[in-house]
């Protein structure tokens, strides 16, 4: 086989975690002059179904649709290793190996499939124009995972949107977070890897 | 456990920027990079 022939067998499939929509998205990837196809989660539904809870992240599978490397957190094609497994995979190479500290996610299948049906239902709710509904579903989904970012900036994108445009506030995230995650713990609300152990 | 080697795509329905529509667990044909990333 030609390396063109390889090349052509091989595609970057791009999944943008935009809970504010699509058109919030475009702009990055014209911007970086995408030449390969992006897709829209903007319910956390890939979250969910993968179990990651923070991005950037990067799954090779194979023509059968078999996953054959994972990396969950930090990926990126500036990463000599990371750019290294995608181009030893696209050339052929199946002996690829994943970095070992995958992302662990003590979620139970029922417990997921909860959170999934939570999220969809407020989108649902959400495009209805039922927002007061919707941010409940999510809040409710949280409550399963509350360390999972993608939710909780869903519902902060949906009650501060002035957070998010025309800027990001960074700062009023971190300080979010903080706070509400401090409430959380001391309602007893931790997650399934446990209650963190107060800051000394 | 996260979704790792040796196993299949979840069935998650995406819509494209395109107007593509692809459920992750029907992708064949192809080795493919799935890239996940946020703007946030």
């Amino acid at each position: 086989m030609s390396d063109a022939h390889k090349d052509a067998d091989f595609e970057i499939l791009s999944i943008a975690m935009e809970h504010t929509g699509a058109e919030q998205a475009r702009p990055f990837v014209e911007v970086a002059g995408a030449t390969f196809p992006t897709l829209v989660d903007d319910t956390g539904a890939t979250a969910t179904a993968f179990g990651f809870k923070a991005v950037p992240n990067g799954v090779l599978i194979d023509a059968d649709g078999v996953v054959r490397y994972a990396k969950y957190g930090g990926f990126s094609v500036e990463h000599a290793e990371d750019r290294a497994a995608v181009e030893r995979f696209a050339a052929g190479e199946d002996t690829i190996v994943s970095p070992a500290d995958v992302t662990p996610y003590a979620l139970g299948p029922t417990e997921r499939e909860v959170v999934a049906t939570r999220l969809r239902l407020g989108r649902l709710l959400d495009s209805l124009g039922r927002r007061e509904e919707a941010v409940a579903e999510w809040q409710g989904a949280l409550r399963h995972d509350p360390e999972n970012l993608v939710i909780r900036k869903q519902i902060w994108a949906a009650l501060y949107p002035e957070k998010f445009h025309p800027t990001i506030d960074w700062d009023w995230q971190r300080e979010r977070l903080a706070r509400e995650r401090a409430e959380e713990i001391a309602a007893g609300v931790c997650g399934p890897d446990g209650c963190p152990l107060p800051a000394r | 456990m996260a979704i790792g080697v040796g196993d299949k795509l979840p069935d998650v329905t995406l819509q494209g920027l395109d107007g593509e529509t692809v459920t992750l667990g029907r992708l064949r044909g192809k080795r493919r990079l799935l890239y996940f990333w946020g703007s946030w």
